[in-house]
């Protein structure tokens, strides 16, 4: 149905005429949910049946009809006008095709959202990964239904700007980020990768080493020590190590320089 | 009075604005409707329903600063494919705006586009025109018109397709 990353220009053509399957008309509202390119296509689309609409031959009203459309506007006084104030206006509706032929009124919408929302997570045109991060809390949001549609629109509008600022807040004063390493290894050649970041520096005489943990209460083996430069980023590139081992987990420790035969507690950083 | 003036005139409670919105999009809602319903009284409901609704919330169309007869022929035509479906209406009216950024509102301008759209829908073979014409008027899915024309499936979305393209470009032209 979609074509990498927007929905197909038949599909679109085919929901706005409403001529999709019910599946296939909420994988697409999914998708619009934050697609301008498709949505503004959805637009063009609507327009154009607005045209083809008005294309219709005229006939005659029936007799009396606007004797008695007049009677039902006698019937229903209007409300009392919205007051008009100084204050800047209230946030328009977002002009998106979604909100005008979904066929889904506010409820509705929320209680599509929900699976709407999960599925936009994967398949929708959100390749930035601070977006994900921004989008998570708002799903869990929207799933109890505190983000209504005209907040969805909205906020959906917002993070797809690419306008808006984004600002990471952090605890004050910024506490430290705690370390944190990736072990690649490969047992058929014994090849292995180490990188760690955030690390703290070491005194004097002192160094990282990284351990193999295996099963079966075998002796961790060493895997080559490291050190952190300035920035507490390391790396052990392709560093040798036995081969064909079956490892339960790695380990880093804390030694002397030169590396030891024996794990030092505490163990640093594990990983299982 | 251009339709801007109408609407807020409507928005403030004038019943003779509200009755000139009626006489200049009346025929056009109705007409619409009967297309899709064939049938005078229910199409005559569709019709009040439809323009009640401007009657009593014109503000977000106003602000919208769209195209009125197209949004109600959109809003209309949906209203209808509801009541010939027999369902409850699934939408408020008021959140269907529908912006246009020609801002047709010149009643010639309007008439002229309509012309343009009309004329290259005649120049489409009957085939062609056959499967939008069931899928917006009659409300039917691909997979039913299929069924009713006979033609295969991806021949029917290709053509729905192509009939918007070329209402598109008459559009645009």
């Amino acid at each position: 149905m979609k074509d990498s990353l927007h929905i197909a220009d038949t599909d679109l053509a085919l929901y706005a005429v409403g001529a999709l399957s019910q599946a296939e008309m909420d994988a697409a509202r999914g998708h619009l949910l934050v697609c301008a390119r498709c949505n503004e296509e959805l637009r063009q689309n609507t327009l154009a049946l607005a045209a083809y609409a008005q294309t219709t031959p005229e006939t005659a009203l029936p007799a009396g009809a606007r004797e008695r459309f007049l009677a039902r506007l006698a019937e229903n006084p209007k409300p009392v006008p919205e007051p008009r104030t100084a204050v800047a206006p209230a946030p328009q509706k977002p002009a998106l095709a979604w909100r005008e032929f979904f066929g889904l009124g506010p409820a509705r919408w929320t209680v599509a959202l929900a699976g709407a929302f999960a599925l936009l997570l994967l398949v929708a045109a959100i390749d930035d990964l601070r977006q994900r991060a921004e989008i998570g809390p708002l799903l869990a949001q929207a799933q109890r239904g505190a983000v209504d549609s005209a907040q969805l629109a909205q906020l959906m509008e917002l993070l797809t700007s690419t306008h808006a600022q984004r600002v990471a807040l952090h605890q004050t004063p910024v506490a430290s980020p705690p370390p944190e390493g990736r072990v690649v290894y490969e047992a058929r050649t014994g090849k292995l990768l180490l990188t760690a970041s955030n690390l703290h520096p070491l005194p004097a005489g002192k160094t990282y080493e990284l351990w193999i943990l295996q099963p079966g209460g075998l002796k961790p083996l060493p895997a080559g020590t490291f050190a952190p430069d300035s920035t507490g980023n390391a790396a052990m590139i392709l560093a040798p190590a036995p081969a064909g081992l079956t490892v339960q987990g790695f380990g880093v420790t804390i030694e002397n320089a030169g590396g030891s035969n024996t794990p030092t507690l505490p163990i640093v950083l594990s990983g299982l | 009075m251009d339709e801007a003036a109408l609407l807020e005139a409507v928005a403030e409670g004038n019943q003779d604005a509200m009755a000139a919105v009626f006489d200049r999009y009346s025929r056009i809602v109705y007409c619409i409707a009967l297309r899709v319903l064939r049938e005078p009284g229910l199409a005559e409901d569709v019709m009040q329903e439809v323009l009640l609704q401007v009657w009593k919330r014109p503000q977000s169309f106003v602000a919208q600063r769209g195209n009125l007869s197209a949004w109600l022929s959109v809003v209309t035509r949906n209203r209808a494919i509801d009541v010939l479906r027999r369902r409850s209406p699934l939408d408020p009216l008021d959140d269907m705006p529908l912006p246009d950024p020609r801002d047709m509102t010149l009643a010639s301008e309007q008439g002229w586009l309509m012309d343009k759209v009309r004329t290259v829908l005649e120049s489409l073979p009957a085939e062609q025109q056959a499967p939008l014409e069931l899928a917006y008027f009659q409300g039917l899915s691909h997979t039913e018109i299929a069924q009713k024309t006979g033609s295969p499936l991806g021949t029917v979305k290709t053509r729905i397709r192509a009939g918007l393209t070329t209402i598109r470009k008459a559009m645009n032209a």
